[in-house]
């Protein structure tokens, strides 16, 4: 159980643009290690290059996607709970409007 | 019947499979790679807390699925620059394995050539000859054997260093790898740390290190470069290898950071560190003396950018400070930090062009040493007159400095020169006097004072080698002390006695400049001590190069009774670009 619930709007102009930047800079970062040349390399060593490179691509890649995700797992909260305020807010006027 | 025992053949070595540029393209990218990651790392522990803007159970729920998600990312980054620097240290050693193969080539070549002569001479020879062919055959045996013995010590290095490069894959190319503290670590790297002593005595450390196998050295340098990097007694090629990968990885993350604006302020002051480090350097990589073909190249000998709150340590080398016949260690002065150390190596330069010009032939290295913390304030300014707190300290250092430098080179001494400039030569005093500074010659310029030595006897090196430079415009060079009037009577304040007196008793050396001022004391006069083709640069040239012997001398100045302390070089005229006198070899820069 938590002392109820608080939302501040503003958070989803500071920490979403956040978790999209490092979305974004993570997506390049795996585009780059999965592209990274690995033919100037001695052959002996180019297939263990090969599988290392792919490795820390999927798993750059899982952080620019988590990353995503969090992003819009607050868009969505952060939608859902303005459009319950806004519900909320329309009942209630409409109660309003049946008193007269 | 007489026999000639013609050695076999000799087979060429296999040139080591790869392309160094290509290697280091690759570890570029795993260390951009790597400043991705310790960023994302650091940026979403941050976004895991939303603070007072988000409470209630969703909140808590997200801080906790993120915060979990943040810490398998944190030591990912660290995993993946480790194996960066490793690739660097395999192109590294690629390339010098490459130009071993070009030599043993040669090499073989010319023995072919020199078999196939003594088949024919033996063929067409007769028993008279055949003393001096059979001479020949033993000699040419003896030969083949170095060679042979080469070559399998190259092949050897070789296939280690694949295996090495192999093995930063294969030991980071699963997550648990990747997400393990320590992640990327050679094990051969682990093994040989846990041997480095405890105590950094330099010469524990040298010893240290020449019982490790350059396979283990390498994989130390990569795994460790921050114990390797300011490790004294340690080769400075070593030590530069490190210190550069430090460099590199910490351009790539503040760079990063940059970018994200995620900058703190010490990492700010850290990245300018950075930068004019990687400027200097590249200043000093690119070297070459005018007019010549020789490019003596650059050495990080010392990195290390958020010392003394931020600002900085970093000693930079011009020639190889593990070869040299001499070498030179140039102390600079007040408010001299980090973040301007490309502009101290111009000075640097010019010493090694005098040095080099003037000289023997001898082979000369000059380093750039900014290893103490000087003081910030103005020697000029009523009221921030520095102590001489910093100057004790920092000639500890110096002289802790040269330990490591002599230490690294045991059977190999250099002939070594300190050159203190301002502040610098009080901190080289404190060297000389409390610390036995093991240089064999000390020149003091634009001199404030020589700290706790009364007499030029009072140093290690003994007054015959200690030498001064005084510019009889420079305003800082007249703190010194003359005569009866000393810090005893001051309350302590002053740096202590001007080592161009004829009281302190060492060699002054002509150190004035065509561009000094008219009978004015001034500040500009006290940085021309290495302008080209100046008297002084010419003087300090011959020390470097072992030759004091050989400066051009001045009248000391002295401090008579009925008057204010005289300087006899105020009325001399002074000269510039004369053989034997200042001209240090290849004029002034556009």
């Amino acid at each position: 159980m938590t002392d109820g619930v608080e939302f501040n709007p503003a958070l989803l102009f500071t920490v979403i643009p956040q978790w999209r930047t490092q979305a974004s800079q993570m997506r390049s970062a795996a585009s780059s290690l999965g592209g990274a040349p690995t033919g100037g390399l001695p052959a002996s060593a180019a297939g263990a290059a090969k599988t290392f490179l792919s490795m820390w691509e999927n798993t750059t890649r899982k952080g620019s996607v988590a990353a995503d995700v969090y992003a819009d797992e607050l868009e969505s909260t952060g939608t859902s709970y303005q459009n319950i305020d806004a519900e909320i807010a329309r009942r209630m006027d409409a109660m309003g409007a049946g008193a007269r | 019947m007489t026999t000639v025992q013609i050695p076999a053949p000799l087979h060429y070595p296999d040139r080591p499979d790869g392309d160094p540029a290509a290697a280091e393209t690759l570890a570029g990218t795993l260390l951009h790679g790597s400043a991705v990651t310790t960023e994302f790392a650091d940026v979403a522990a941050l976004l895991s807390d939303p603070g007072y803007m988000w409470r209630g159970a969703a909140s808590e729920a997200y801080t906790a699925h993120s915060a979990r998600f943040a810490k398998q990312y944190e030591p990912m980054g660290e995993t993946l620059k480790r194996v960066a620097r490793g690739v660097d240290v395999f192109a590294a050693e690629l390339r010098e394995l490459q130009s071993e193969h070009t030599t043993l080539v040669g090499q073989v070549t010319a023995y072919d050539r020199d078999r196939v002569a003594l088949i024919a001479d033996v063929d067409a020879g007769t028993e008279a000859d055949v003393p001096a062919l059979q001479d020949r055959a033993r000699r040419l045996s003896t030969q083949r054997t170095g060679i042979a013995d080469d070559i399998t010590d190259f092949q050897k290095r070789t296939t280690d260093n694949e295996q090495y490069l192999t093995r930063l894959f294969t030991g980071a190319d699963t997550e648990a790898e990747a997400q393990a503290p320590g992640g990327g670590v050679d094990d051969m790297a682990t093994l040989a740390i846990l041997t480095m002593p405890l105590f950094k005595d330099p010469k524990a450390m040298a010893n240290w290190w020449n019982g490790l196998s350059e396979a283990e050295q390498n994989a130390v340098i990569a795994a460790y470069p921050e114990k390797i990097g300011s490790a004294d007694g340690l080769p400075a090629s070593a030590r530069d290898g490190a210190n550069r990968l430090l460099l590199e990885s910490d351009l790539a993350e503040l760079h990063q950071k940059e970018a994200d604006g995620t900058l703190t302020d010490q990492e700010k002051q850290r990245l300018k560190n950075a930068e004019a480090t990687q400027k200097a350097l590249k200043y000093s990589d690119d070297y070459v003396v005018p007019g010549t073909n020789d490019h003596p190249g650059g050495q990080l000998w010392l990195y290390d950018p958020d010392a003394f709150n931020g600002d900085g340590r970093v000693a930079i080398a011009l020639g190889d400070l593990d070869t040299a016949d001499d070498v030179s260690v140039s102390v600079p002065g007040i408010q001299t930090q980090m973040d301007g150390v490309a502009g101290n190596m111009k000075d640097t330069a010019h010493l090694y062009e005098s040095a080099r010009h003037s000289g023997d032939g001898s082979s000369v290295a000059t380093m750039f040493w900014l290893g103490y913390d000087t003081p910030a304030g103005d020697l000029l300014e009523w009221g921030e007159v520095p102590s001489e707190d910093r100057a004790t300290d920092g000639g500890a250092r110096l002289a802790d400095a040269v330990d490591g430098l002599r230490a690294s080179r045991p059977d190999n001494p250099a002939h070594m020169t300190a050159i203190g400039h301002s502040y610098g030569s009080t901190t080289t005093s404190y060297a000389a006097t409390n610390h036995h500074l093991a240089v064999d010659d000390i020149a003091l310029i634009g001199s404030p004072g020589t700290g706790p030595a009364d007499h030029a006897s009072d140093f290690s090196v003994g007054a015959d080698h200690v030498y001064d430079g005084r510019n009889s415009r420079d305003l800082v060079a007249a703190l010194g002390e003359q005569g009866w009037l000393r810090k005893s009577q001051l309350l302590g304040l002053g740096l202590g006695v001007d080592p161009s007196s004829e009281d302190f008793g060492a060699h002054r050396f002509e150190a004035e400049s065509v561009n000094r001022a008219d009978h004015i004391r001034n500040i500009d006069d006290h940085t021309r001590y290495y302008d080209r083709d100046s008297e002084s640069l010419y003087n300090l040239g011959r020390i470097v190069d072992g030759h004091g012997d050989d400066v051009v001398g001045a009248d000391q100045s002295y401090d008579p009774w009925w008057g204010p302390p005289q300087d006899p070089e105020i009325d001399r005229t002074p000269t510039t670009d004369v053989p034997g006198r200042s001209d240090t070899g290849f004029g002034n820069e556009p």
